[in-house]
């Protein structure tokens, strides 16, 4: 088989697995090289004489032995189809968008993860509000006026806990796992961690009680903007208060833990078709 | 036309490794690099040249490796080099491989020390 047809062959077969126009040029590019170089190689000794493929597939200018040549560089390249297919999957198994734009993991890492967060912690209180709703129509009517006892009050500042930590946890783990899967995953993982501990290191939660039932009252709070002697100050609170700091301490210990776990899986599996071992 | 043997399973990441730790060396064009491997493996690995160039594109997909034009022995030529994420990721596989290696040289010679555990 001569060199052109078995580009040709190639590139239909590259066409045929759907890979972008822009790739099979490229290939067949880079394997039309490959092959004056593999065909400079064995005529002269050397890569030195250039010879482009059109003139190496001429058919007038063939001689016998000339097309035994290529037919053994073709085989020592691999089949069409090989190659072909080696092609479909490396380039299915390419990384998104996100490991190869700086803008794109920009965009994920930075920008993305507090209204994710304020996202989380809004579906958080939604459903909770529901539960309270469900719970205070399931037990209208029954027994006495509640009183505003220690256990309830330990367990609503629990609750709200709970709430304010859960969301940012899972979205600290979101993200480490997302920069995960990219090239930049240390320094962009971290970056939104930390963006999701310290967001969850701000916010206030306070509990108003009544012992009118239906009148008890959560305040859910995030500073948005102050001096830069209020966030100073707000951020020693924060690492006095042991609350404020498992606050700050669970989804940044959870993201770096899902980070440090990727550690291990280094060789990630290149499948190459005709890879063989004697 | 002939088709060469496959045993894709088996070598799974070996190509990876080879690029990444021939190109750490210098930059080199795809030819280049099929010769620089054959030679370095001594010819062991048998592998069709053409399926390195998929491999290559991925890697520099991956932000692995960067290519260039340039003209090398009077020919324009796709020049690859390696990144400084490629040398991260190289220094990982090559401690895993070594981890992995040690593992299956530590399993044969416990057999050929004491002999099969199954008759």
């Amino acid at each position: 088989m001569r060199g052109r047809l078995w580009l040709e062959a190639l590139e239909r077969e590259l066409i045929q697995r759907r890979l972008p126009r822009q790739e099979v040029a490229r290939l067949v590019a880079e394997l039309s090289d490959h092959l004056a170089d593999e065909m400079d190689s064995r005529s002269s000794g050397g890569p030195s004489a250039v010879q482009d493929t059109a003139s190496i597939d001429s058919p007038f200018d063939l001689t016998e032995e000339q097309m035994s040549m290529q037919k053994s560089i073709a085989v020592r390249l691999g089949s069409p189809a090989d190659i072909a297919e080696t092609a479909a999957q490396e380039f299915r198994r390419r990384k998104t968008l996100l490991s190869r734009s700086w803008l794109a993991a920009f965009c994920t890492f930075v920008l993305l993860p507090l209204p994710a967060l304020l996202l989380g912690w809004l579906a958080a209180f939604q459903a909770a509000r529901l539960v309270c709703y469900t719970c205070e129509w399931v037990y209208s009517g029954e027994g006495p006026v509640r009183g505003i006892t220690p256990l309830r009050v330990f367990g609503v500042n629990v609750l709200l806990v709970i709430l304010v930590v859960a969301p940012a946890t899972t979205f600290a783990a979101i993200f480490g796992r997302l920069a995960k899967k990219t090239a930049h995953r240390w320094r962009w993982g971290l970056v939104a961690c930390f963006l999701v501990a310290m967001a969850t290191a701000v916010v206030t939660t306070t509990a108003t009680f009544s012992d009118t039932p239906g009148k008890d009252q959560i305040h859910f709070s995030i500073p948005l903007y102050g001096s830069a002697r209020y966030w100073k100050s707000l951020f020693w609170k924060s690492l006095a208060n042991p609350t404020r700091l498992g606050q700050i301490l669970l989804p940044l210990g959870v993201g770096v833990l899902i980070l440090r776990r990727s550690a291990g899986g280094a060789i990630q599996p290149a499948t190459c078709q005709a890879l063989s071992s004697r | 036309m002939t088709r060469k043997r496959t045993n894709p399973d088996f070598l799974n990441g070996v190509p990876e490794l080879l690029i990444l730790h021939l190109l750490s060396g210098r930059a080199m064009y795809g030819y280049e690099l099929v010769q620089a491997i054959r030679l370095a493996t001594n010819e062991t690995l048998e592998f069709g040249e053409g399926c390195i160039y998929p491999i290559l594109h991925r890697l520099q997909a991956d932000g692995l490796l960067a290519s260039r034009r340039e003209t090398v022995g009077g020919r324009n030529r796709v020049v690859y080099r390696i990144t400084p994420g490629g040398v991260r990721r190289l220094k990982e596989s090559v401690a895993l491989w070594r981890r992995v290696a040690g593992a299956i040289q530590g399993a044969l010679q416990g057999v050929t020390d004491a002999g099969p555990a199954v008759a």
